[in-house]
């Protein structure tokens, strides 16, 4: 499963994860196909991003799960001795882990 | 004095730069459009002479006097076009071109010089302008409302005042009070411009006091955004406190300690219809009318007078 | 640099008029302003998402000549006041060959997300004007520019010793300036007029301690400025996520569970921020 940008859906990709209108309404299901019109809905109400099946985009240097936590721990890396600092870390290290699995 | 020339012939006369310099005038000199409003938004001339279609005629001019009018907040800054004969025999729109005088091509530097000083001169003299805000005064006003009871058509006259601002003057200074004219003046004339420029009209009558006329079925848009933008910007004009209590204390006319609520704007509003109205001063008198319950409500609002008031 | 040469930098600062703007959303916005239907709202929206122009638009309405001095420190004011055709001749009025450089992408996102955080916690905290904090993190790291553009062989020796000696860039500014860009900053928008609002949360950023009029809003752009840092949303060239101050920390009075929303909702609006960053990555790509 990828979160991509509304911006980048093409046609023929899946849905992960139902679309919500801003309104708290289902717009689609999970496991619709996006096509042109569908796309244009949601671009139309301000919906950013959307969940879909497996990788279709390409991200210039998309990194592993274990690179991007390695990342983090280095950003925080002088600021161990600060502990809501890594606190933070830990929770965007968890959120991290969260959404990579689903 | 410092004037702006801008375009390739008026700007590179030797002969004309020698007679303003003599005279005391500092003369700059731009031929592209950006540098030109660069100089507008960063430290602006006193006055602008401009060759019609400078630029290649890419609508630069209209586009430079356009910037030139929207900075026109704290003072009048006269416009000078340079035309060729042959705009002068097709005839220049000079609605569209604006301007306070012209001449012809190639440019002839006394007679340039005297046009100059000719337009300075007439700033001073001729206009009713509130000296604060710059915009037409009472004759001025009268006269608009005047031309647009008789012209057939369907109009709004709307009456501005800043409600509670005389212990707004009493708490903040005059000084901010000032700033608060200019403040409402700058909202009134960017709505107005924006949402209803055909046909509108702008003053000041003095004080807290401003009129506008738009067609009337831009009446209510152009109300809803004077008073949602005056909301979001008299934040600026208020401190923490006051604006954290919602209200403030001061003196009333009466002397007496009273509680005020915090700035805000009162719009009455009078429909000239057709062939309702013979003169401007019936108009004002419906105004004080519907100004009476506008103001009495709390908050910003305005009124548009129907045949009932509620 | 010496006293000397800080006398000059002042006084470059004091005097520079133009500061690059991304050259994609010059091209937008004036699409934008030939288009009769564009409000001055819509281009106020594209404006609130650049610290460049948003800065001197806050220069402009604060001047002596627009009538505010010291006065306007939100940005949705300063629209308002100035209205669509000064807003126009500003953006003729911008260069647009400059160009854009990739750490100049990186800055904006920075100072981009930076105000998306300053949003939420400002609203968090229901503080009057949530959207002047926000402001002040839009254009909080202006002093970055103000060194590039003022200073610019000094400017790439700060990059450099980022790179190779591994020195924040604050370390590194010290050690080849001996100032900080947000000394810098602080300069730059008090002789440009801007009012303290917006003045100390420049200046005091990174050393929130020494805000003497707006601490709490100086406290949130601290906080935001590290946040947005640990969540690896724009880089200041360098990647590690700074101290933050015990004092604005304490100020600022949030709990665990504060974090984990706060986190969760930034989240959230930095999508909206990578889909704008895309629309303007694809106008540049439009341009070539």
């Amino acid at each position: 499963m990828q979160e991509i940008l509304s911006l980048q859906a093409k046609e023929d990709m899946v849905l992960a994860r139902e679309v919500m209108t801003p309104d708290g309404r289902v717009l689609c299901g999970k496991g619709t196909a996006l096509t042109a019109s569908v796309i244009e809905r949601i671009l139309k109400m301000d919906i950013s991003h959307i969940a879909v099946e497996g990788h279709p985009v390409e991200i210039e240097g998309e990194k592993t799960l274990e690179q991007e936590l390695a990342d983090i721990q280095n950003r925080f890396s002088r600021v161990t001795h600060i502990q809501p600092l890594q606190y933070i870390k830990q929770r965007l290290m968890h959120l991290l882990v969260n959404a990579r699995n689903e | 004095m410092r004037i702006l020339f801008v375009g390739k012939q008026i700007a590179s006369s030797p002969e004309i730069k020698i007679v303003l310099e003599t005279k005391g005038y500092q003369l700059i000199t731009r031929e592209k459009l950006h540098s030109a409003i660069s100089l507008f938004l960063d430290d602006p001339p006193d006055m602008l002479v401009m060759e019609k279609g400078f630029d290649n005629n890419q609508g630069s001019d209209t586009d430079l006097m356009n910037s030139v009018k929207a900075c026109q907040q704290k003072v009048n800054i006269p416009v000078i076009l340079a035309v060729t004969q042959e705009d002068i025999k097709k005839g220049v729109d000079w609605k569209t071109y604006s301007v306070d005088d012209f001449f012809t091509l190639p440019p002839v530097p006394h007679l340039v010089v005297n046009r100059i000083e000719l337009a300075l001169a007439r700033m001073v003299r001729v206009f009713d302008n509130n000296p604060l805000s710059k915009l037409p005064g009472n004759t001025s006003i009268l006269q608009a409302i005047q031309r647009s009871i008789e012209s057939g058509e369907k109009y709004a006259v709307c009456y501005i005042d800043i409600d509670n601002f005389k212990p707004y003057n009493d708490r903040y200074g005059f000084s901010q009070g000032d700033d608060v004219i200019l403040m409402v003046a700058r909202i009134t004339v960017n709505a107005v411009d924006e949402l209803a420029r055909k046909d509108s009209f702008i003053g000041h009558v003095g004080g807290d006091d401003f009129v506008f006329i738009v067609r009337e079925e831009s009446v209510q848009s152009v109300c809803e955004r004077i008073l949602d933008n005056f909301e979001v910007v008299k934040k600026m004009f208020l401190s923490s406190d006051d604006l954290e209590a919602g209200c403030y204390n001061e003196k009333d006319r009466q002397g007496r300690e009273t509680t005020f609520g915090l700035l805000s704007l009162s719009i009455a509003v009078v429909l000239t219809e057709i062939d309702k109205f013979a003169h401007s001063g019936e108009v004002a008198t419906v105004a004080s009318q519907v100004k009476h319950y506008v103001k009495e409500k709390e908050g910003s609002n305005y009124l548009i007078d129907r045949r009932a008031y509620r | 640099m010496d006293e000397k040469q800080i006398a000059e930098f002042r006084r470059a600062l004091r005097e520079a008029k133009s500061l690059p703007t991304l050259p994609a959303i010059i091209s937008k916005l004036t699409r934008m302003a030939e288009d009769p239907e564009t409000t001055s709202e819509q281009m106020g929206k594209v404006i609130s998402k650049d610290h460049i122009l948003a800065i001197k638009l806050l220069k402009l309405v604060n001047s002596a000549f627009y009538g505010f001095p010291q006065k306007i420190s939100s940005l949705s004011s300063a629209i308002i006041l100035l209205g669509f055709n000064v807003i126009k001749s500003l953006i003729i009025s911008s260069s647009i060959f400059e160009l854009m450089e990739e750490q100049d992408v990186e800055l904006w996102e920075h100072s981009l997300g930076c105000a998306v955080i300053c949003s939420v916690l400002a609203k968090r905290l229901d503080v009057n004007d949530p959207e002047e904090i926000s402001t002040a993190g839009l254009v909080h790291d202006i002093g970055k520019v103000a060194i590039k553009m003022e200073l610019p062989h000094q400017f790439k020796k700060i990059l450099s010793a980022t790179e190779k000696e591994e020195l924040s860039v604050l370390g590194a500014e010290e050690k080849i300036l001996g100032i900080s860009h947000a000394e810098v900053g602080g300069w730059l928008s008090k002789s440009w007029n801007l009012p303290s609002k917006l003045v100390e949360p420049i200046t005091c950023h990174h050393e929130p301690a020494k805000a003497k009029d707006e601490k709490l809003a100086t406290a949130i752009v601290h906080f935001s400025d590290i946040l947005v840092r640990g969540m690896g949303y724009g880089h200041g060239a360098d990647i590690w996520v700074p101290p933050m101050s015990k004092q604005a920390w304490d100020m600022l009075g949030l709990t665990a569970d504060d974090l984990d929303e706060i986190i969760e909702e930034v989240e959230e609006k930095l999508w909206d921020v990578k889909g704008f960053s895309l629309e303007i990555t694809q106008e540049e790509m439009k341009q070539e």
